[in-house]
């Protein structure tokens, strides 16, 4: 008889799971292997970020595009900068994670970034279905 | 037996993975959306459930029984009732929530994921793959990008024992 093994434990149950820890305690449960990571992303339907450097640009890119991949939907996406970019490189990304955000069913949308230089997609954005609040 | 004393009643057997039987009042089983669809579409008295221990089904059956009682007056003492049904070994936790998981117990199931959660929070990764009997299927190259990302998640509690 087997016990409840990684193997034997549904994907439902892990997300069941995972979604009775807060924030911070299910985060580090996403590195436990890839059926788990599916698991917490799932959890995540409300993403939040706060951008303080480049290396978070990377690592929000690098959600951004699993949530791109896999169609996970996105109930809320609020992006916060705190230091300003002024690279085109930065707003083809800003760019792309808004259309992510948007595809996959975005209801609340959050998006603040010091300065000017970021022309935000305003028409592609109030052309969406899905959201309700900006 | 059991039809002579129990009347009108009826009876369903369920049969656990060590083929130990267990006869209960149909009512009973109804609490579980699997074993519902199951004698109310195919009319069945006898049920086997090959992949949940005898021992577990002991503890969900006992666990049917006092959801059957609950009444508005006895609700404080079933609170604690569920609290000490989930006060077992880990091992024996995920048994049940595997089993409750697979005959969908609503209630018990919110109830079990919950102590689960509770008891997995404070470990490290290492020790929750121990406990899962998970391998990382990260390549190497994955792994350490994660330890430098997220070097807390490999210290917490270390304990991996399921008792």
């Amino acid at each position: 008889m087997a016990r409840a093994t990684g193997d034997i434990l549904p994907d439902s149950l892990i997300h069941k799971i995972l979604s009775y820890l807060n924030p911070e305690e299910a985060a580090p449960m996403k590195i436990i292997s890839k059926t788990w990571l599916q698991a917490w992303l799932m959890t995540k339907a409300n993403l939040v970020f706060e951008v303080h450097s480049r290396k978070h640009i990377r690592i929000v890119d690098k959600i951004m595009e699993i949530y791109r991949d896999r169609k996970f939907p996105i109930d809320k996406f609020i992006f916060q900068s705190v230091r300003e970019f002024d690279s085109r490189e930065v707003f083809l990304l800003f760019d792309k994670w808004l259309g992510v955000a948007l595809q996959n069913g975005v209801k609340d949308l959050v998006f603040r970034v010091p300065g000017f230089s970021y022309h935000f997609p305003i028409f592609k954005v109030l052309a969406s279905k899905s959201l309700r609040k900006l | 037996m059991a039809s002579s004393t129990t009347g009108e009643k009826k009876i369903l057997t369920l049969k656990g993975g060590d083929n130990e039987e267990f006869i209960l009042e149909e009512s009973l089983v109804l609490q579980s959306e699997l074993l519902k669809n199951m004698v109310k579409e195919e009319r069945v008295s006898s049920i086997p459930l090959p992949s949940i221990k005898s021992k577990t089904l002991v503890k969900i059956i006992e666990y049917l029984k006092k959801h059957a009682e609950l009444t508005p007056s006895n609700k404080e003492e079933f609170k604690n009732f569920e609290k000490e049904f989930v006060n077992v070994v880990l091992e024996e936790l995920l048994d049940i929530t595997v089993a409750v998981n697979y005959l969908k117990i609503n209630g018990l199931l919110e109830f079990c994921c919950q102590a689960v959660a509770d008891r997995i929070k404070d470990k490290s990764v290492e020790a929750v793959r121990k406990i899962f009997r998970i391998e990382s299927d990260f390549t190497p190259e994955e792994e350490s990008e994660f330890r430098k990302e997220t070097p807390e998640a490999f210290e917490g509690d270390l304990d991996d024992t399921t008792n």
